[in-house]
């Protein structure tokens, strides 16, 4: 059975949604999820966002792409959250865009998500997030994760 | 065993007793001397910190201290002499400040303490303070007895099960309420006409929303005041803490947002604290948590408050507090079954149909449970 827009919207509308069972919708969702991300309510875009990569498609990267270049910070920093769960080629090049982010909260969430993907170009990028990031806990986080990463306790893409 | 002795004492218009016996159930031993330099001292002390006066703390009852004491007895709702007795004493020990010297803050008779209505407010404060859950049914069972000597060992008290007047003082300063009808305010001086109680919210702003704190307090007020609660903004802190704006909710089993637990971002972003009294509600206002909610109200243990993001409803801010006075929702959108008119919706306070949203006499009589709505 198709997936219909309102559906989409009434399990997103919650203050706090239950996304475990929002992702049971699927794929079909999807093109939902991309038209709220680029729509006006920034809060649904957020949750949209975050829903994508937890469905975890080989579309979802693109309604990822689409909120990490929107202008509001909070749905970047859905879409970092998101592609962390995302397990997907495509996320690759959403997280490295975000780990470049001029929003501290953006950079932290796509240093997580590079953690969880242990993909060699995001690894590099953390390298040089160790010593450059303005944000100290940034700084930590990634030396953390890498650190930890070489202990092999990551998972190598 | 030592004997107590207790001189009469006018409990402010409320009562008198001739004298108080120790008996089985009354541990308390020493007598109050509210004259006594120390305790003068602790006065001042208490008026400072519960009201951030800057009074000598010198022991001396001069002019300036009874002005404090009428000012304190007016925001409490007792009776204004500017004396303290023993209901102004347990009032500001429930508003945060230390036992006094040498005493306990009793206030009750043992036969008093032998009610429902007293065996229930036992059970919330243990409640408030242990994670006992607890029936709130004014019953002293086995249940209720283990948790008063939990609360006993853990607050260095006599451990014999028994609410007496030492237990019912760290009772009082733990959980912020006084025990009802024992010559502290009745219910209709608890309040602040036409308010029952009230609310006091400490406003923590590391991102200013895009719908203005103002218009949020507003619209709380608006739901709370006709349910006889005062909303109050006790105070207003900006904090520079970018790397906490954007807030990880994450827990370890993958959780998130869960009543009774906290990522390791939320004890951190609640550890901000400055100016915060006993019972007191703090609400963060950040820009955006992991995984995005419009706001979260799971707390630390004994540090009650929620986070509410940038783009939040207008409602957003009543909505978490709810749940920090023990609300749940009221609905269900899985089962497409929405109550739009109430506030504790599960369905989105973005989708409120009839502004102000409602709150139900079950959910009212919740809130007048919690530790949180405190006297005025």
């Amino acid at each position: 059975m198709a997936v219909t827009l309102e559906q989409v919207r009434a399990l997103l509308m919650p203050d706090e949604p239950d996304y475990r069972k929002a992702a049971r919708l699927g794929p079909q969702a999807l093109p939902h999820l991309r038209a709220l991300v680029n729509g006006p309510h920034k809060m649904l875009a957020q949750k949209a966002a975050y829903l994508a990569g937890l469905i975890d498609d080989d579309r979802s990267a693109d309604v990822l792409s689409d909120a990490a270049r929107s202008s509001s910070s909070a749905v970047r920093v859905a879409a970092a959250s998101g592609a962390r769960h995302l397990r997907r080629p495509g996320a690759v090049a959403v997280v490295s865009r975000l780990l470049n982010d001029r929003h501290v909260g953006v950079r932290k969430f796509a240093i997580k998500a590079a953690a969880k993907s242990g993909n060699s170009v995001l690894l590099a990028q953390l390298g040089r997030i160790v010593t450059k990031d303005s944000s100290p806990a940034n700084r930590a986080l990634a030396s953390h994760t890498l650190g930890k990463l070489k202990g092999g306790g990551g998972r190598i893409a | 065993m030592p004997q107590l002795t207790f001189r009469p004492e006018r409990f402010e218009g409320y009562m008198e007793f001739d004298e108080w016996e120790s008996g089985p159930d009354f541990e308390f031993q020493d007598e109050v001397s509210r004259t006594s330099p120390d305790y003068v001292r602790w006065v001042q002390q208490s008026l400072n910190q519960v009201m951030g006066l800057q009074l000598a703390v010198d022991g001396v009852d001069g002019p300036k201290t009874r002005s404090a004491v009428r000012s304190f007895q007016q925001r409490r709702g007792l009776t204004v002499d500017g004396i303290v007795g023993a209901v102004t004493e347990a009032g500001l020990v429930a508003a945060g400040a230390a036992p006094p010297p040498g005493a306990g803050v009793a206030l009750c008779t043992p036969a008093q303490r032998k009610t429902p209505a007293y065996v229930r407010w036992v059970q919330q404060s243990l409640n408030a303070t242990l994670p006992a859950n607890l029936v709130v049914d004014g019953i002293k069972g086995s249940k209720t007895t283990a948790a008063v000597v939990a609360f006993q060992k853990r607050n260095g008290l006599l451990i014999d099960g028994v609410v007496g007047a030492l237990t019912e003082g760290e009772l009082i300063k733990a959980a912020g309420k006084l025990p009802p009808g024992c010559g502290g305010p009745v219910p209709s001086a608890k309040g602040c006409p036409p308010y029952k109680s009230r609310v006091r919210l400490h406003i923590k702003i590391l991102v200013q929303p895009d719908i203005p704190i103002s218009t949020q307090v507003s619209n709380m007020q608006s739901v709370y005041g006709p349910a006889g609660f005062l909303v109050e903004v006790a105070s207003t802190e900006t904090l520079s803490l970018p790397d906490l704006e954007d807030l990880d909710l994450t827990l370890p089993d993958g959780d998130y947002c869960v009543h009774g637990a906290v990522s390791a971002e939320q004890a951190q972003l609640f550890n901000n604290r400055n100016n915060v009294g006993h019972n007191e509600i703090v609400v963060y206002f950040i820009n955006s948590t992991d995984p995005p909610l419009n706001g979260c109200a799971s707390y630390p243990a004994g540090r009650p408050g929620a986070a509410v993001v940038h783009d939040c409803s207008p409602w957003t801010l009543a909505h978490e507090v709810g749940h920090v006075l023990g609300l749940d929702h009221c609905d269900d959108p899985d089962n497409s079954f929405c109550l739009r008119d109430r506030l504790m919706t599960g369905c989105g306070t973005g989708s409120i149909t009839n502004p102000p949203p409602d709150l139900i006499a079950s959910e009212v009589t919740a809130m007048d449970d919690s530790s949180l709505t405190i006297y005025c």
